[in-house]
């Protein structure tokens, strides 16, 4: 891997293509979490694709290649939401989830608890239980200080949890 | 695991796989990306960013014309994809040939092919054959500010040109391969006959310009045609001024220096970085050598040397950039159109403004930049005429982050820093040095 990325560095589009064919899957899932359709999720990884080639020079680790282009897949992904209009209440937290209270085995239902929750809970949630990242890769995509990954997991999941039943999450 | 957690884990997407045009699609796109010349320069003393007082020097070498030679050492055009003037020396058979094959375990080889040297930086030329899947790292051993590219043939041959500060006076350099786990010493016996000249100016007139109370002093230049060093002084009265050059604890971390290099008013290829031999403290500021890997100034053409200086004063934007800033004129010079404060964690802020722009030579001389530039990546956007006029730029900047820290450890945050030359004719910052 880490002589595919020097080849990337110097320019070579195939060994870019490699890298990121070896990950394939898991960069889908992460744009198709964060745009939930497969047309969004396919533009923003081939804008993906065309700031790393730009960017890798910027590159300083050989080794954090796969955090550092995840990382500017998340970004991208938030930019291109942010300008979509967003089904939220004014406040941009809770919605009143409570008439939905009796679909709580309905996998699409918790789903859509999920997406209306604010939008750093949101995401980290989607990419702890959607994704099975661990604290410190939400971290190192997000930007997000560990303990703050925690504390939006702990609290997002409260909020369903107030709906849906269930244990407080410490 | 509760049933709460176990409902959450049935959303896992472990299932869901790529659609079946996912490498075709990133293929294209990547195939449709305008390929550019990918050249990195490593600075294994110290690299630093653009911050504070910040300079740009620009020269410009003016030639004589001399008649041209066909002998040729390196047969290969792949060397001189971006060196067109070490393309003549070779055709002048100016570069010392070595011809030296490598071979690593597994049967990989590269061979050395020649080599120049002009007294303190050395330039390899190599090449390997096969270099279809991983290829071999070369590197100077103990060199300075290693700087490469290289370019492949249509039979998979890959041809690779490594510069770097070997020292001064030497018989012989070392170069070390890499492949795989394996690294192989080589020493390459420097011809003396072959060395290429450099010329050096330390005798020097009218060499100061004043810029916002800073004075920028050339004290000598080295030229070859494998790198120019210039060594300057920066230095003011003004207190204020000279902590933007150094720092309490004399670090020096916030001076950004960078360099372009024009032949005729065109500028060459020039380094992808700024690249420090030394720094050294002065009662009023500071000294610096920097080298610069550029497109091979053919000295012994050279007949003047001109330098054009840049201050970007530590004069910042008064009020701190926040999302109360969206969409404001900030004056006539400055329009913001974009703050976003990550309000939770105040970890990093994106930011999207329009300022107006030079076109100075090849490059762009913005009224204001952002500093300390700290993103995951730079979109700079085609002006609009429409909206604000063609003078302008917008720059749009991702994820810069609110908590860098300088050498002593404080935050440092974005700021549009305002460039006080912007408005000086050239003609008043620049110095001319004529070579005897």
């Amino acid at each position: 891997m880490e002589l595919l990325v020097k080849r990337a560095i110097k320019g070579d589009k195939e060994a870019l293509l490699k890298l990121i064919m070896a990950e394939k899957d898991n960069y889908y899932r992460l744009a198709l979490s964060y745009m939930r359709n497969n047309d969004d999720a396919m533009d923003m990884l081939q804008e993906m694709i065309v700031v790393l080639y730009k960017e890798i020079g910027k590159l300083k680790k050989v080794d954090s290649f796969y955090s550092w282009s995840k990382t500017i897949l998340v970004n991208l992904c938030k930019k291109n939401i942010s300008k979509k209009v967003l089904v939220l209440d004014e406040s941009g937290d809770e919605v009143d989830l409570v008439d939905h209270a009796n679909d709580v085995n309905n996998k699409l239902y918790l789903d859509s608890l999920i997406q209306n929750l604010n939008e750093q809970q949101k995401e980290a949630i989607t990419l702890r239980y959607y994704l099975d990242y661990s604290y410190d890769e939400i971290s190192n995509v997000t930007g997000v200080p560990l303990g703050t990954v925690k504390s939006r997991i702990s609290k997002g999941l409260n909020k369903l949890k107030k709906v849906v039943g269930g244990e407080k999450h410490e | 695991m509760n049933d709460f957690e176990k409902r959450l884990k049935e959303l896992n997407m472990k299932g869901i796989e790529a659609p079946g045009n996912f490498e075709e699609l990133m293929k294209s796109t990547l195939d449709n990306v305008k390929e550019e010349p990918k050249r990195k320069v490593i600075n294994k003393d110290r690299l630093i960013k653009v911050a504070g007082v910040f300079l740009a020097i620009i020269i410009i070498l003016n030639f004589q014309n001399v008649s041209a030679y066909f002998k040729t050492l390196l047969g290969y055009d792949e060397y001189f994809s971006f060196n067109s003037y070490i393309k003549e020396l070779n055709d002048e058979n100016k570069i010392q040939g070595i011809n030296k094959e490598v071979t690593f375990s597994d049967g990989k080889k590269v061979i050395i092919e020649g080599l120049l040297y002009d007294g303190k930086f050395v330039k390899v030329f190599a090449k390997e054959l096969r270099a279809i899947t991983e290829t071999v790292e070369i590197d100077i051993v103990d060199g300075k500010a290693r700087e490469y590219y290289d370019k492949r043939d249509d039979n998979n041959s890959l041809y690779t040109v490594t510069t770097s500060l070997a020292g001064e006076n030497l018989d012989s350099v070392i170069i070390q391969l890499s492949y795989k786990d394996e690294k192989i010493d080589c020493e390459l016996i420097i011809d003396k006959d072959k060395m290429i000249n450099s010329t050096i100016i330390s005798d020097m007139n009218d060499n100061i310009v004043v810029i916002d109370e800073v004075e920028v002093k050339i004290n000598s230049l080295r030229i070859s045609p494998l790198a120019i060093e210039v060594d300057y002084s920066v230095t003011s009265k003004n207190n204020d001024k000279v902590n933007g050059i150094q720092t309490k604890s004399k670090s020096f971390f916030n001076e950004g220096i960078t360099a372009n290099v024009a032949i005729d008013s065109k500028y060459l290829n020039a380094k992808d970085g700024v690249i420090f031999n030394s720094i050294e403290e002065l009662d009023h500021g500071a000294r610096f050598s920097q080298q610069i890997y550029c497109n091979d100034p053919r000295i012994d053409k050279v007949n003047k040397v001109e330098i054009v200086v840049n201050v970007d004063s530590s004069t910042y934007f008064s009020e701190p950039l926040t999302d109360k800033l969206n969409n404001t004129w900030i004056n006539e010079d400055l329009f913001i159109a974009e703050v976003s404060v990550d309000n939770e964690d105040n970890n990093s802020v994106k930011v999207g403004f329009w300022t107006k722009s030079n076109k100075l030579w090849n490059d762009i001389e913005t009224k204001y930049s952002i500093q300390p530039i700290d993103s995951f990546y730079v979109q700079e956007k085609n002006p609009t005429k429409e909206l604000l006029g063609e003078d302008y730029k917008e720059y749009f900047y991702m994820s810069v982050s609110l908590m860098k820290k300088d050498f002593e450890g404080n935050n440092v945050k974005p700021s549009l820093v305002e460039n006080m030359c912007y408005k000086i004719n050239i003609k008043d910052r620049k110095l001319t040095f004529k070579i005897k």
